[in-house]
């Protein structure tokens, strides 16, 4: 059984317009030890499904389905259930390190927070586990930097320390929310090749969002491609980087900047804008922008059919 | 850090200098003969040359500005005119009552103010938040010297928890002198209470947009927690720069709420004093004014060093 299994997650949001669905009839599911990526362009619904399984949604947003953590459905748990469950078996890493902390507390505070809200812990055991932790996360004399405040500290040690209090408890799952975005392209690598370190030392299951392809193609076990909070296409990452089936994963790989691309050479750019949620196409959500688009692709919404081994898309033409 | 409380203490310094300039300026030189104001179109010039030579006014004004302040420095604050007394001591009295009186209000200011703000932010989507806020405009609209009279009429008259006015001494009965401040001290808080209620409710909500309170309730921390852990330091650099400003107005209400209670403090002194034409205690008690509210200032701008470590000097 897979660590987290999603099943049929649709995230309802009230707008002036009526009901909109920034994420629509989604599964997957995630093992332990395994990295899963969620790509797609911004708006697509890869943030509110990773806020979905944190259940951090605003309160007037409806989630149906089930989203399961060894078994146990995430949705039927009440709010108190959900506070012990997170920064103690789910984690979160956020997008902006550089807003993502408390500016007005030290962050030896911060990584000791999760550390006395979840386990028995006094306060000098959760100070020297903190210590520990700033220094697996490439902190240099952390005993030091515990009484930092964070801007006391570059983007890139910043997002170390998220990454720190995501760890502190030893979660089973971390949802990184484009964890290296905001980072400048060296620093970018550091935290991944942190990441990776981290996942493969312990048997964390990392369900990783990001719009970037590069990044994917070197951490990722899987990817999930997602457009108008849908999944387009599911596979391991070599096969499905390698041998897209969806014209909209083709359109993203086509888009990418490449260093083998020949002189003169123009990248791909998807046409067309994504939809907005309240004008979503009733048929493929894609149908506006696909180059391959036939009359049946705005009847119906095209099932994920199984292709490959292990690799799905959701395309009649595939 | 020192350096930076240094340079504030310059400062303070320096605006008091520049408060006692002025008051000196408006009430000394600009509307001419202090003597004749004193003691009004009908003195007999002997009556007023006399009061001149008293006041020192036929001396130069820069000289009888400088041994004006410096007398204040030596604890020489002049004869009282109307009560032929060391105005040192008559204000010394006064302030044993109103000091405690404005730290009275500030108190029940805060609790009142942070309690609500935060209730109300917290359920800023419910009823009992709206509530809240329908209570505070209450809070602002009604003047304090009608609430004074009102809580007079509940408290002292009908239940006779509280004495109707009056000020026992602190030397007789401290408790009593305490309890005899509750009224005025509420009365006083009402209105910043509920100003200050707003600021803290409409801070807190900004801050509970921020990037970091997603972070603390994505560690496991409940709303509640995250509201007072997080939240609220971040929202103390507006509140406590409000409260600073509502210092001012605070002082100036005690003039009116001492007059409601019959409190022998600064604001009923210097009310007297305006009366009786008594410039010599006029001008103290308006630098003192001034000076509690610069001090209070200079107070908040040192607790916005200890509030947001950002604003400390950076070490390089």
């Amino acid at each position: 059984m897979a660590l987290l299994e999603v099943e049929h997650l649709t995230v309802s949001l009230p707008t002036s317009d009526g009901w909109v669905h920034p994420v629509d009839d989604v599964s997957f599911t995630v093992s332990r030890g395994e990295i899963l990526s969620i790509v797609g362009e911004s708006g697509c619904g890869k943030s509110t499904t990773a806020l979905a399984v944190m259940r951090l949604l605003a309160e007037n947003v409806r989630i149906a389905g089930q989203i399961r953590l060894d078994g146990a459905d995430l949705l039927q748990l009440s709010e108190a259930e959900m506070c012990a469950l997170r920064g103690n078996r789910i984690s979160m890493i956020f997008q902006e390190p550089m807003t993502a902390l408390n500016p007005v507390k030290t962050i030896g505070f911060q990584i000791m927070e999760p550390l006395l809200v979840h386990t028995s812990m006094s306060r000098t055991e959760a100070r020297e586990k903190a210590i520990d932790l700033l220094a697996r996360v490439g902190i240099d004399q952390p005993a030091r930097r515990i009484n930092a405040y964070p801007h006391q500290l570059s983007g890139g040690q910043r997002q170390r320390i998220v990454i720190a209090m995501a760890l502190a408890c030893e979660p089973d799952l971390i949802v990184a929310d484009e964890p290296t975005t905001a980072l400048d392209t060296t620093v970018q690598r550091q935290i991944l090749d942190l990441l990776l370190r981290l996942v493969s030392e312990t048997s964390i299951a990392l369900m990783l969002i990001t719009h970037n392809l590069a990044v994917v193609s070197e951490v990722a076990d899987r990817v999930m491609v997602m457009y108008g909070g849908r999944i387009t296409e599911t596979g391991p990452t070599s096969d499905v980087l390698a041998h897209p089936i969806h014209p909209y994963t083709k359109g993203l790989i086509g888009a990418l900047p490449r260093a083998d691309l020949p002189p003169g050479e123009r990248l791909v750019p998807i046409a067309g804008v994504v939809p907005r949620l309240v004008d979503m196409p009733s048929g493929c959500a894609l149908a506006d922008r696909c180059p391959a688009v036939i009359d049946a692709c705005r009847r119906a919404r095209p099932a994920e059919r199984m292709i490959r081994p292990a690799h799905q898309a959701a395309c009649i033409r595939a | 850090m020192l350096a930076q409380f240094t340079n504030k203490l310059i400062g303070f310094v320096l605006t008091m200098l520049a408060a006692a300039v002025l008051v000196f300026v408006v009430l000394e030189v600009l509307p001419g003969d202090p003597a004749l104001v004193m003691l009004g179109p009908d003195a007999q010039p002997d009556t007023l040359a006399a009061l001149r030579e008293q006041l020192g006014l036929n001396q130069p004004v820069v000289f009888r500005f400088l041994s004006w302040i410096a007398g204040m420095l030596w604890g020489d604050f002049g004869i009282s005119y109307a009560y032929n007394v060391p105005v040192l001591g008559l204000v010394a009295d006064r302030l044993a009552v109103t000091l405690p009186l404005a730290l009275m209000a500030i108190l029940i200011t805060v609790v009142l103010a942070l309690g609500l703000g935060v209730f109300a932010a917290a359920n800023s989507q419910r009823l009992r938040g709206q509530l809240v806020m329908a209570f505070t405009q209450f809070g602002i609209a009604i003047p304090s010297f009608w609430f004074g009279l009102l809580l007079i009429l509940l408290f002292a008259i009908h239940l006779g928890w509280f004495p109707a006015g009056g000020f026992p001494e602190w030397s007789k009965d401290p408790i009593a002198s305490l309890h005899a401040l509750v009224l005025p001290a509420c009365a006083l808080a009402l209105v910043q209470a509920a100003i200050l209620t707003r600021v803290t409710r409409s801070a807190l909500l900004e801050v509970l947009h921020e990037d970091f309170v997603r972070t603390a309730r994505a560690k496991g921390l409940t709303r509640r927690e995250v509201l007072w852990r997080h939240a609220l330091q971040n929202a103390l650099v507006p509140i406590a720069t409000v409260m600073g400003l509502q210092f001012a107005s605070l002082v100036a209400g005690t003039i009116v709420i001492e007059n409601v209670f019959a409190l022998p403090g600064l604001g009923r002194l210097i009310f007297l004093a305006v009366e009786q034409r008594d410039l010599v205690v006029v001008r103290v008690i308006v630098v003192l004014l001034v000076g509690m509210v610069i001090l209070m200032n200079y107070l908040v701008d040192i607790a916005y060093l200890f509030i947001d470590p950002r604003l400390r000097t950076r070490r390089a």
